[in-house]
């Protein structure tokens, strides 16, 4: 295993390093900070000493190589905009992120799996339908919606909980409820297809003839060859949320990094954003490596060869 | 059963202990913004840094009464003008700046300068110093002399929006956290979070009910609401009329106010493409904008159409420039006899628009171009976020790019048309897309005139302006909408989208 793992570190590695160059390359394509940072009026030669301070001024290519030389050296440069490292900038925002997506994807696992089991168990019940179909609304609702509702609901209407910001677990409520919907209802329809093919396989047939109860059946035998599908989709939504709870961070005040990472695009400030792209696609890569391992044990006809 | 617990025990601990919790004391207020400032520093003039800077750390020479114009004594006591190019104002005596250090000529001149210095780049020095050159020296103690290349009339209006900041201030970079001489000193700055304001307890001037004051900012206009609805802040600014209860209007939570902004679409006549090169064209832009009901829709009624692109308060403004009607039959009738002069009133025209210049920009630039359409032109919305605004405001004159208009949302919180001629229609201003010759040498003439010559010679610009040259279409005259909780009681200022005086508010019982 560890060989698998060292094998797999150096393909992302590999990978890294040309998502890298692209960042790099696509940030610079958004224009000169200039605008942002000097006066409207301000002269060609005040433009050009800003460029040269930052070496905007100078090919891509070149510009490129000092970056790589700097990042040799774990320098990742500077925010614009608050004068410090901006992979301290990242550092300081991701955990928040990171926090919110450990707690989203234990809920929304476990919700799926009891809502995906039911849709399965009686698929033509009405419990059945109606866990199909809240895992379709859940699938549907865009998270900004149910994030705003929230508000209205349980803040302003009912005051039981905040409106946004951070503080003890009552600011958690919301964001994770917003986050938590679509990995839900994605999770419990993986889970409910996984349990019927499951269901219908000889095996389960086979059982059902030596008079295993059903029950037995679907949460003993079936639930646990249908729990693959799920890492590997769970793993797909955690990721997402890593990568992508900016709308649910911008709502609730969440200073996450993929808000910090939004800030950074509008202000130009590059650094940041290679810097914060660097943070998030290496969470990734490890997780992706973390879910083949857990695959890997679930399911003994998988090796590591 | 112990290992099963580890998990959710430590989660439980993380997330209480994640985050600071708000503010709790009687005295202590919350304010909540639309935007994280980009910066604290004094010389710029950015609304979002102003919000929290402006009268509370940093204070001017002069003050300016924001519903009359009035200039008062702020660090300096007295002015004078001294000759055609020079000024003289005698400092304050007993106030200090938040680090301890003194209030003199020497720290005021320092600070000027600074201000002035091209390298610092400063946005107040761009915005309200243009087409001169100032440089201030100690000539004693306590008194400021500031000279100017050519003559300057209104010089203690401009230093009414330039904030003194201490000599330890650097003069070579931005600092993050100003050192002034308001009723506030600043506290700390947790990025992405909250800033933290203090009051100063040797302020020279009366002392604020409000102990100390944390600015938190929320992007969604429902959220901020919420957060007064709830009590969780005591002020919201900029709140869309959508997300305003009818109770909160009806219990005074919910105050509009009228500010010194026109909202308006910037044509582009420094190489005019068609059709808008035509001005029946132009003039059947403004006539076929129903200004009353886009107040309504857009501003929920809070606001008034407007035929400059100051409001009426302002000197300059020329009663006698008739007001836009509402007229869609003569605009389409302007179109089509232009088209039988061969104008192409067919092109297409992009309406350059900017995200979040205020509530609603989207929706009421898709309603404007509805109303266009209507009468026959073609015209299409692109919304970009401010950088990509800004660098199509650089690049519209350019060969190549379409015929356009630019949302734009001018403010003048100043009281006189020349800090709008000026970016707005003069050859050098950053916003004009204009090449006149009267403009240019009229506003120049102007800069030198006080009193009634001065208004007049204003008036006859904007005359000028917006019955012979239509550069724009001036929509309406904009309002915003603050939200205030129970615990506070504040009457805002025209000047209140930019300037929030903590030392105003007062706690309720």
């Amino acid at each position: 295993m560890a060989a698998y793992i060292l094998r797999r570190l150096a393909y992302s590695l590999i990978t890294l390093a040309l998502f890298f160059a692209l960042i790099f390359v696509l940030v610079r394509m958004t224009g000169n900070p200039a605008d942002l940072y000097l006066p409207l009026n301000s002269t060609q030669e005040m433009r050009d000493a800003f460029s040269a301070r930052l070496g905007l001024d100078q090919p891509i290519y070149i510009q490129f190589g000092r970056f790589v030389l700097d990042l040799l050296r774990l320098d990742f440069g500077d925010s614009l905009v608050r004068g410090i490292p901006a992979m301290s900038v990242a550092l300081n925002a991701f955990p928040r992120t990171a926090a919110l997506a450990l707690v989203v994807m234990p809920i929304a696992a476990t919700l799926a799996i009891m809502i995906g089991s039911a849709a399965a168990y009686r698929p033509n019940s009405i419990a059945g339908r109606t866990a199909t179909l809240g895992a379709l609304v859940a699938t549907a609702v865009p998270d900004f919606w149910i994030g705003i509702m929230g508000v209205l609901w349980f803040s302003v209407m009912l005051g039981w909980l905040p409106t946004s910001g951070t503080g003890g677990w009552q600011y958690w409520v919301l964001p994770v409820l917003a986050l938590a919907a679509r990995p839900t209802g994605i999770l419990a329809q993986v889970v409910r297809g996984a349990m019927v093919q499951t269901l219908t396989s000889p095996y389960i047939k086979a059982a059902r003839a030596k008079g295993i109860s059903k029950q037995a059946l679907v949460f003993r035998h079936a639930f646990r060859n249908a729990t693959l599908p799920v890492i590997t989709v769970g793993g797909e939504q955690f990721a997402g949320i890593l990568s992508g709870a900016i709308v649910v961070e911008t709502i609730f005040g969440w200073p996450g990094i993929g808000k910090t990472m939004m800030d950074s695009i509008l202000q130009r400030d590059f650094a940041v954003v290679q810097a914060s792209a660097l943070v998030i696609a290496s969470s990734i890569f490890l997780l992706n490596i973390f879910i083949d391992i857990l695959y890997a044990r679930l399911d003994p006809r998988i090796s590591f060869k | 059963m112990r290992n099963r617990l580890i998990l959710p025990i430590s989660l439980a601990v993380f997330m209480a202990c994640a985050g600071t919790a708000p503010l709790a004391a009687d005295d202590s207020i919350v304010v909540v913004l639309p935007e994280e400032p980009q910066s604290l520093e004094l010389c710029e003039s950015g609304s979002s840094i102003r919000r929290v800077t402006q009268h509370n750390v940093g204070e001017p020479l002069v003050q300016r009464d924001p519903d009359t114009q009035t200039l008062s004594e702020g660090l300096a006591v007295s002015w004078t003008q001294d000759g055609d190019t020079a000024w003289q104002f005698d400092i304050r005596e007993g106030v200090s700046f938040h680090d301890g250090s003194a209030l003199d000529a020497e720290a005021v001149a320092t600070s000027l300068n600074r201000t002035w210095n091209e390298d610092l780049a400063c946005g107040v020095a761009q915005q309200y110093f243009q087409g001169n050159t100032y440089s201030a020296s100690a000539v004693d103690t306590m008194t400021v002399r500031i000279e100017t290349d050519t003559l300057d009339a209104i010089l203690p209006l401009r230093l009414s929006f330039l904030a003194i900041s201490a000599p330890a201030t650097s003069t070579t970079e931005k600092s993050a956290a100003p050192i002034g001489t308001g009723p506030y000193s600043f506290t700390e700055w947790v990025r992405g979070e909250h800033i933290t304001l203090d009051r100063f307890e040797d302020y020279w001037g009366e002392a604020p009910q409000v102990a100390q004051v944390q600015y938190q900012w929320r992007q969604e206009s429902a959220i901020r609401a919420a957060m007064v609805q709830t009590g969780e802040a005591d002020l919201a600014l900029s709140v869309a009329s959508q997300d305003v209860l009818p109770e909160d209007r009806d219990t005074g939570r919910a105050v509009s106010f009228a500010l010194p902004a026109v909202t308006l679409l910037r044509f582009d006549l420094v190489d005019p493409l068609e059709p808008l090169n035509d001005i029946r064209v132009r003039r059947a832009v403004n006539l076929a904008i129903d200004r009353q009901g886009f107040v309504d829709v857009v501003f929920d009624g809070q606001g008034s159409p407007a035929n400059h692109v100051f409001s009426p308060s302002t000197i300059g403004y020329d009663e006698t420039v008739p007001q836009w009607e509402y007229d869609p039959e003569e605009a389409r009738r302007l179109i089509e006899e232009a088209r039988a002069d061969g104008v192409a009133v067919d092109n297409e025209i992009v309406i350059f628009g900017r995200l979040g210049v205020y509530e609603n920009a989207t929706e009421s630039m898709e309603l404007v171009a509805a109303m266009l359409n209507e009468v026959g032109l073609n015209v299409r919305v692109e919304m970009l976020a401010l950088q990509a605004w800004l660098g199509v405001l650089r690049s519209s004159y350019e060969p190549g790019r379409p015929t356009n208009m630019m949302q734009q949302s001018h403010e003048n919180v100043t009281g006189d048309a020349v800090f709008t001629f000026n970016p707005q229609y003069t050859a050098s201003g950053p916003f004009s897309a204009l090449r006149d010759d009267f403009v240019n040498e009229h506003v120049a003439a102007a800069q030198g005139l006080s009193g009634e010559e001065r208004a007049e010679a204003l008036r006859e610009i904007s005359h000028y302006l917006y019955t012979e040259v239509i550069p724009d279409a001036p929509i309406a005259v904009t309002s915003s909408t603050m939200m205030l909780s129970d615990a506070i009681s504040y009457d805002p200022t025209p000047a209140s989208f930019e300037e929030i005086v903590i030392g105003d508010i007062v706690l309720t019982p």
